[in-house]
């Protein structure tokens, strides 16, 4: 453990992405203290004004401040991204544990998988989010159950490759059960790999989120959302381009916050992961 | 050869099944009753209750989705709730566009993003090899529909050189092609980025096996090196991920195409959810859910054949 930490903090672009994720989240979780305005009250007068003392990044066209709505805007991104993972994580995990272990299992629940992966992502995303109806719960679900497929085959790998080790055969030996062998022996060994892809899944689900967003497929008006705020600008790009632009800085800086995040871990638990992910 | 190309074949029929299981399910579960939408919200329930039947609404979902599976074998996948044309039509009127458009990314992905990837991988740890990856790894963070509103920014609010939006005809005549710049250089970004790391990574394993050394200790020369013993091994599995990303550039389409008002398919899609035209938006994510099997199926056969290790699998 202690040289894989030592990897990771000798790792610059690891250190950076972390250092920008955990500012986001400082940011979000005193949006409230650090915002210079309320991200939802509109003041015609000060509508689509540029870059000032007051109005740091401008204002909107409804004079709403954008700084103050991309504060507001980094609690909604870093909750959808990081529960969506969660959402896929668990379920895909599931999957996979039982598709690895149970003989039976796997060819049903693999067959599923495939289906889903069918689909681009984008696309099914978009799917769900049309049956659904747009909600901050459903655009979770639907960028969650995207990545349920490829967590599964993550876990399942692990599985297949660590039922068979010795420990694993001694524990079934010595009488544990099932869940057991799965909960205290399997899982705890698979985490590595789990941990850089679900840093790496939550980059994605950020991304996926605002697309859904910019597609009027997400959170409803009023609320600040990134993707909707790149959106709404569009209309005044010409006069106003800091609308559109400055929202889609903030979800490009996390979201490489997490892919260097994910490209850290990666290296720091696991090297001959390095080789895999480059395929 | 043959018993791989049967038994992945074997594979695929499952996967469509559940594919038209999935697409209908979802279509199914959507808020709100159908019926009331086309009668309007004044109509009278014997009325509803008629059209419902005339739709075959009121059966159970079994039957439905047995009846939708048949009728989808034959190429029909209903009409649409607005212009009451076959969503066939529609799709059909629409999917030259698409075609068009991931066509055009994928040779932009493929002509950029290799011979980046080589680049990077020849010199590597130069300044080349950190800019490329840095572009590339930078790429993959943004928000496509960003890179397309900075694009048009840029390109054609501020500079005029091109179009902001639409289709202007055919690719291969001015004006098509003066439209069709933005919205495909737009959706190979993510290709692009992820075709040069793959490159980059298999042209540096593959540079150095033995018998990229024994070319070089024979006196081959390096251009020849590089281009003849090693990119042609480091480039197997790139041809499967040209593949795959063909595939990701068709639900990509869906934003490019909703912000460029690209005509095509995903645009049909997009508009028809925001106005609730679920027979369309049906049609259009099982179009492009089997056309992405299919797509996976012709790149594992062609992998397959490339690289016989995969058959004994």
């Amino acid at each position: 453990m202690s040289s894989a930490w030592r990897r990771f903090t000798t790792h610059r672009l690891a250190l950076l992405g972390l250092g920008v994720i955990l500012g986001f989240v400082l940011l979000a979780a005193f949006a409230p203290y650090v915002a210079p305005h309320d991200p939802i009250r509109q003041s015609l007068p000060h509508a689509l004004t540029g870059p000032s003392r007051r109005f740091p990044l401008g204002t909107d066209e409804f004079g709403r401040c954008v700084l103050s709505r991309i504060l507001y805007g980094a609690r909604l991104s870093l909750l959808v991204g990081v529960i969506a993972t969660a959402i896929g994580a668990t379920l895909g995990t599931l999957a996979g544990l039982l598709a690895g272990y149970f003989r039976r299992l796997d060819g049903p629940i693999m067959r599923a998988m495939d289906v889903l992966l069918a689909f681009p992502g984008i696309l099914l995303a978009i799917a769900v989010m049309a049956a659904l109806g747009p909600s901050l719960p459903n655009v979770m679900i639907a960028v969650g159950i995207r990545s349920i497929p490829s967590f599964a085959r993550v876990t399942r790998s692990m599985v297949l490759s660590l039922k068979e080790l010795e420990f694993v055969l001694s524990a079934r030996a010595v009488g544990a059960g099932h869940p057991r062998v799965l909960w205290h022996h399997i899982l705890p060994n698979s985490v590595s790999p789990l941990l850089v892809f679900s840093s790496m899944q939550v980059a994605t689900s950020i991304l996926l989120a605002a697309i859904l967003s910019f597609l009027g497929l997400g959170v409803q008006p009023p609320t600040p959302e990134w993707g909707k705020m790149v959106s709404d600008g569009r209309a005044y790009l010409l006069e106003a381009p800091y609308v559109s632009l400055f929202p889609g800085l903030a979800i490009f800086f996390t979201v490489m916050g997490f892919n260097c995040l994910g490209d850290g871990l990666r290296d720091a638990l696991d090297p001959r992961l390095r080789a895999k992910a480059a395929e | 050869m043959w018993r791989y190309a049967v038994r992945r074949l074997a594979l695929t029929a499952p996967v469509l099944l559940g594919v038209s299981v999935l697409v209908f399910a979802i279509m199914h579960v959507v808020p709100g009753d159908p019926v009331r939408l086309i009668a309007g919200p004044d109509a009278p329930e014997e009325v509803v209750a008629r059209m419902r039947a005339e739709l075959g609404l009121d059966r159970p979902l079994h039957v439905q989705y047995l009846s939708f599976l048949g009728r989808a074998l034959q190429g029909d996948l209903g009409h649409s709730l607005r212009s009451r044309a076959a969503v066939v039509d529609e799709i059909m009127a629409r999917f030259p566009a698409t075609l068009e458009l991931t066509t055009v990314s994928m040779l932009i992905a493929v002509l950029l993003g290799i011979p980046l990837g080589l680049v990077s991988a020849v010199r590597r740890a130069t300044w080349v090899d950190y800019a490329a990856m840095g572009a590339s790894l930078s790429t993959l963070s943004m928000p496509i529909f960003w890179v397309a509103i900075v694009a048009i920014w840029i390109f054609s609010l501020s500079l005029g050189w091109l179009p902001v939006s639409g289709r202007g005809g055919p690719v291969w005549e001015w004006n098509g092609f003066r439209h069709i710049v933005l919205p495909a250089c737009t959706l190979a970004t993510t290709s692009v980025a992820i075709i040069s790391r793959l490159t980059r990574s298999g042209m540096l394993e593959v540079l150095g096996r033995e018998y990229v050394v024994t070319a070089r200790a024979k006196g081959v020369a390096e251009v020849r090196v590089v281009g003849k013993h090693a990119l042609k091994n480091a480039l197997i599995p790139v041809v499967t991920v040209v593949g795959l990303q063909y595939g990701f550039l068709l639900g990509g389409a869906v934003v490019t195409e909703t912000i460029f008002a690209w005509p095509g398919v995903g645009r049909l899609a997009m508009t028809s959810i925001l106005q609730r035209d679920y027979p369309v938006v049906q049609g259009c994510v099982l179009l492009v859910a089997v056309l992405f099997v299919l797509i996976n199926l012709a790149v594992d056969l062609l992998y397959g054949w490339l690289d016989p290790r995969i058959r004994y699998e």
